[in-house]
């Protein structure tokens, strides 16, 4: 139901309302299991509108999904967390979940928009191995990405073992984790950085 | 109770842990039903409620076991990690962490986590005098890298504009080298 109770009205209320609950939805189930049904409902509209609008599920779900990776790259209205701070992404858990469960069930295809700050870190590192070729920096950027989703996405398995027996170990190992994440990106030596090694980006093996 | 008795109902019993970790690994918890358990283990719908309050009971359960079964199964009782090219194939390891991970309500917080724990205590006897620091960030690091890698590369390298059949060798390499790199910092083979 629309947030004010009242039911959407006109084509592009209708649609913004079929859009914002396909980004609500998305956040809580696979996309195989939101139904055309589902959305209309959590819309407030009829269901025959889906269809009307849209075309059908697919095409509101793809909508909806990319509303919520445009709500992570614009980051919060008071500024306190950029797209850019090291895993940024646990601050938009919805667009995580959402990108988390379309992968397991083996939809991404079907959903997938471009992530929002993959080109900004792409740029990034770029600038700081002008001698590599364009693959590896991709390649590397991707495996960055992976350890900052996936830091984001196990959250609640894996911190509180981190910190059981020593407050002071979750600050300590969150600094390592953004010299991890900086090392991947870039390309550098991860087993270092775990170490606490801040190397430059000149010091890469291989990047000659 | 008989001792064959005993037996088969032990392994009815296990038979349903196994059969929730198979199902948990592919969907979400809150879509299984006790029914769906009793088929995949292939035991009687009733035996469910003999052994447990609830399907949600039953799942929670195995949960507790999963981080043991790790060790055990994929481990060798805690004698060597997990193998990086299988964890990043099974199910069993991503999928049910992840569909636990989403569903909430699963974890205690202080619970002990045995996989994290065998993969630490290996990493403090091949690096006995190493900084606590690194070996906990390292293991966290292999555990968190092995576990989003099934679920996020295709998403992410579809985003980068790299062609999966192509690319697929390079980037794959690239990423075992990281957690060699990891093993190697701290002593160990991957």
């Amino acid at each position: 139901m629309a947030a004010d109770g009242v039911a959407p009205r006109g084509s592009a209320e209708v649609r913004e309302a079929l859009i914002a609950a396909a980004a609500r939805l998305l956040g809580a189930a696979p996309p195989d299991r939101i139904s055309g049904r589902a959305l209309a409902e959590e819309a407030g509209v009829n269901y025959g509108l889906v269809h009307h609008y849209f075309g059908g599920k697919h095409a509101v779900l793809r909508e909806g999904f990319t509303r919520l990776a445009e709500a992570y790259a614009g980051g919060p209205d008071d500024g306190s967390w950029v797209v850019t701070d090291p895993f940024s992404m646990r601050h938009r858990p919805d667009y995580l979940r959402a990108l988390a469960f379309a992968s397991l069930s083996g939809e991404i295809d079907e959903v997938h928009v471009s992530h929002p700050t993959i080109e900004a870190a792409l740029d990034r590192a770029r600038g700081a191995r002008d001698s590599v070729d364009e693959t590896t920096v991709r390649i590397d950027v991707g495996i960055a990405t992976v350890f900052h989703l996936s830091r984001c996405l196990f959250e609640n398995v894996v911190d509180p073992w981190i910190g059981h027996d020593d407050p002071e170990m979750s600050k300590a190992v969150e600094e390592r984790f953004v010299l991890i994440l900086r090392a991947l990106t870039l390309g550098m030596d991860p087993g270092a950085a775990a170490g606490g090694r801040r190397d430059r980006p000149g010091d890469v093996a291989g990047s000659a | 109770m008989n001792a064959s008795t005993a037996v088969e109902a032990s392994t009815s019993r296990d038979a349903l842990i196994d059969a929730a970790i198979v199902l948990m690994s592919r969907r979400s918890p809150s879509t299984i039903s006790g029914r769906d358990l009793a088929a995949e283990a292939g035991v009687n719908y009733g035996l469910v409620h003999y052994y447990f309050e609830s399907a949600r009971d039953l799942m929670a359960e195995a949960r507790r076991l999963h981080g043991a079964w790790i060790v055990d199964n994929l481990m060798a009782g805690g004698t060597r990690p997990v193998d990086s090219e299988s964890a990043l194939e099974d199910r069993r390891i991503f999928g049910f962490t992840a569909h636990v991970a989403l569903e909430g309500g699963f974890w205690d917080a202080d619970e002990p986590r045995p996989a994290l724990d065998a993969l630490l205590d290996l990493v403090r006897g091949s690096d006995p005098d190493g900084d606590p620091v690194h070996h906990r960030a390292t293991v966290a690091a292999v555990t968190l890298l092995l576990l989003g890698w099934p679920i996020f590369v295709e998403h992410n390298a579809r985003g980068l504009g790299l062609d999966p059949e192509a690319d697929g060798e390079a980037i794959r390499s690239r990423f075992l080298g990281v957690l060699r790199s990891l093993y190697s910092s701290v002593g160990m083979e991957a």
